[in-house]
C-alpha cells in the first residue's frame, strides 16, 4: 500500500467508477491492494434496483408555484405600466371589488376560513388586491396578507381543540395555510430591499411572536406546520432587519426571542392559567396584577399580558386589566414590545420611526 | 451542468431568479428524488419531500457561499426534512434517535441479481460498525461523493475518507475470514 491510503483507495474507487481497467491493482503481488481492488469491483458493480421516476416536470412547476407567487420580481408587464395608469387600474379594481363585495359569496369569501368551500375565492380577490397595489405599498399588502393567515391559523387551532376539526384535518388546512403565510412573508421581507421600512420589521416581529404562542398552545403535527412557520418568518424578519440596517439604519433593541405580549379578552381562568383564545399563560408568584388582584380574575375581561416563554411554556410576568366592561372580540391580538428605531446616519432619510 | 454554469445559476438564484434556480432543480432533482426515495419508501412521500426540499432551498439560498458547497447543502436539507417526516411519524421521537432514519427503506440494490461474491459482501456489511455501513452506502450504492455524504454526516470530507478507509479494510478482513 502506498503512503497515502486513503488517497489510493479513493483512486481505485474512481476507475472502478469510470469502468476503467484495474487489472494491474488485481494482480498486484501484494495481497492486501489485489484483495482490496476486488473488493472495490465488487461494490461497485452491484445491480441497482431501477426506481420509477416521478413526473418531475410537475414537482418542477409545483416548486416554482410555492417560490414565485407573491413575488415582486415577477410582476411583468405590471411594473412596466406607468403608476397613473396604474392608479386608474386600481380604481377600476376597486369598484369591480366593491361591486363583487356587494354579492353575498364575495362577502362570505373575505370572511371565510380556510377550512371553507369558498375560501379560495378570498385568495383570488387578495391577488387581484395585490396586483392592484402600488409598487410602494406591496409589502404591507403582503404583510397584510400574513397577518390574516395567523388569525386563520388560531381559528383552526381553536376549532381543533373544540373538536370541531379532526387532528388531520386542522394539519392539512394548517398546512396549506402556513405554505401562504410563508410566501407573503418571504415577499415582503425581500421588498424591503427597495423600500425598508420599520413597520414591516415590526409586523414580522408581531407575527413571530403569535406563531410562538400558537406554537405552545398546539401538539403533533399542526405543532410541526407552526414551528415551520415561525422558522421561515425569523429568517424573514432577519432578512428585513439586514436590509433595514443596510439602508443606513440600525435597530438598538432587536426583538427578543422570549417575550411576548396578548392582549384581549379572557376567554378562560383557572387557579394557575389564562386564556386568550388559543394563547394560554401560566400564571406564578411573579405575576404582577395592574388594576386588578389575581382574585378578581374572570373570563370576559379585557386584559394586556406581558409574558415570557421558558421551557416551552408562556407565562405571564404581568396581568394588566384595561376595561371590564367591554364586548371585545374574543380573538387574540398579540404584540412584542417593538424594537426600537434610530438612523446610523443623521442624514439619513430613510424613515425612522416605529410604525404599529 | 459546467462549474461555471453552476456558479452563473447560483448568483442568479441567490438574486431571486426563479428561472436560474429552475436550472439547479434540472441538475439535482433526479439524484435526490432517488436518495428520498430510498429512505421513505413510498413515491408520493418521497415527491412531496422532494418538492419541500426546493422550496426551503429557495428560501435559505443565500446561505451557500460557494458553488461547490451547493450539492452537499441540498442533500442536508432533504436529510433534515426526511427526519422531519419520521418525527411526526413516529410522533416525536428525540432527535438524537432520528440517524437510524437515514438507513435505506428500500434496498436500493438488487439481491436477486448478485454473484456469489457481491452476495457475500453485502451479508458482511451489516457487520461494519454504523458509520462505516452508512458511508460504504451511499458510495457505492448511490454514487455520493464524499462531499455529499460529508454534509449528510455533518463531517468533513477528510473524516469521510479515513471512515471509507477503514471501512473497506474491515470489509476486506470479513470477506477473508469468510472465504477460510
Amino acid at each position: 500500500m502506498p503512503n497515502d491510503p486513503e488517497q489510493f483507495i479513493e483512486q481505485m474507487i474512481e476507475a472502478a467508477k469510470q469502468r476503467q481497467d484495474l487489472s494491474a491493482w488485481q494482480h498486484h503481488r501484494d495481497r492486501e491492494t489485489s484483495d482490496l481492488a476486488n473488493l472495490i469491483l465488487d461494490l461497485s458493480s452491484l445491480p441497482r434496483h431501477q426506481i420509477e421516476m416521478p413526473d418531475l416536470a410537475k414537482i418542477q412547476g409545483r416548486v416554482l408555484d410555492r417560490i414565485s407567487v407573491p413575488q415582486s420580481e415577477h410582476r411583468g408587464i405590471w411594473a412596466s405600466i406607468p403608476s397613473f395608469l396604474k392608479i386608474g387600474s386600481a380604481v377600476f379594481g376597486s369598484l369591480l371589488i366593491v361591486v363583487s363585495l356587494t354579492m353575498g359569496v364575495a362577502v362570505a369569501a373575505l370572511q371565510s376560513g380556510p377550512d371553507s368551500a369558498i375560501y379560495p375565492l378570498k385568495k383570488i380577490v387578495e391577488n387581484i388586491e395585490l396586483r392592484l397595489t402600488p409598487e410602494q405599498e406591496v409589502a404591507s399588502r403582503q404583510m397584510q396578507f400574513a397577518i390574516t393567515r395567523v388569525e386563520e391559523i388560531q381559528a383552526v387551532i381553536e376549532q381543533q381543540q373544540q373538536g370541531q376539526l379532526s387532528n388531520q384535518e386542522a394539519k392539512q388546512i394548517i398546512s396549506a395555510t402556513v405554505k401562504d403565510l410563508q410566501k407573503s412573508t418571504s415577499a415582503a421581507a425581500r421588498n424591503t430591499k427597495a423600500q425598508p421600512r420599520s413597520a414591516i420589521v415590526n409586523k414580522l416581529a408581531d407575527i413571530n411572536n403569535k406563531l410562538k404562542i400558537a406554537s405552545i398552545n398546539s401538539e403533533g403535527e399542526v405543532r410541526i406546520e407552526i414551528e415551520k412557520a415561525l422558522q421561515s418568518t425569523q429568517d424573514s424578519q432577519a432578512e428585513a432587519i439586514k436590509n433595514f440596517e443596510e439602508s443606513g439604519v440600525k435597530i438598538a433593541n432587536p426583538p427578543s426571542d422570549n417575550n411576548i405580549t396578548a392582549s384581549g379578552k379572557l376567554t378562560q381562568v383557572t387557579e394557575s392559567t389564562v386564556n386568550i383564545g388559543t394563547a394560554k399563560f401560566l400564571l406564578t408568584k411573579e405575576t404582577k396584577y395592574v388594576n386588578l388582584s389575581a382574585a378578581d380574575l374572570k373570563a370576559g375581561l379585557v386584559v394586556d399580558i406581558i409574558g415570557q416563554i421558558k421551557d416551552n411554556k408562556s407565562y405571564a410576568d404581568q396581568i394588566t386589566l384595561i376595561e371590564p366592561k367591554v364586548s371585545g372580540e374574543s380573538t387574540v391580538r398579540t404584540e412584542i414590545i417593538n424594537p426600537e428605531i434610530v438612523p446610523l446616519d443623521p442624514n439619513s432619510t430613510t424613515e425612522t420611526q416605529t410604525a404599529h | 451542468m459546467t462549474d461555471s454554469e453552476l456558479k452563473q445559476f447560483l448568483e442568479r438564484a441567490q438574486n431571486g431568479d426563479s428561472a436560474a434556480f429552475s436550472r439547479l432543480y434540472d441538475e439535482f432533482a433526479e439524484k435526490l428524488y432517488r436518495f428520498i426515495f430510498f429512505r421513505v419508501g413510498h413515491k408520493e412521500v418521497a415527491e412531496d419531500l422532494l418538492s419541500d426540499t426546493f422550496v426551503k432551498a429557495w428560501q435559505k439560498l443565500k446561505q451557500v457561499n460557494s458553488p461547490a458547497a451547493i450539492t452537499g447543502w441540498f442533500y442536508q436539507i432533504a436529510r433534515n426534512n426526511i427526519i422531519d417526516y419520521y418525527r411526526i411519524k413516529k410522533d416525536f421521537v428525540p432527535l438524537e434517535e432520528v440517524a437510524e432514519f437515514l438507513e435505506d427503506a428500500v434496498n436500493p440494490i438488487d439481491t436477486i441479481n448478485l454473484n456469489m461474491d457481491q452476495a457475500k459482501i453485502l451479508e458482511l456489511l451489516v457487520k461494519l460498525p454504523g458509520e462505516q455501513r452508512l458511508v460504504l452506502q451511499y458510495k457505492f450504492f448511490e454514487d455520493l461523493t464524499n462531499e455529499e455524504i460529508a454534509y449528510i454526516l455533518n463531517k468533513t470530507e477528510g473524516a469521510i475518507r479515513v471512515i471509507q478507509h477503514r471501512a473497506l479494510i474491515k470489509l476486506k478482513d470479513l470477506v477473508k475470514r469468510k472465504s477460510k
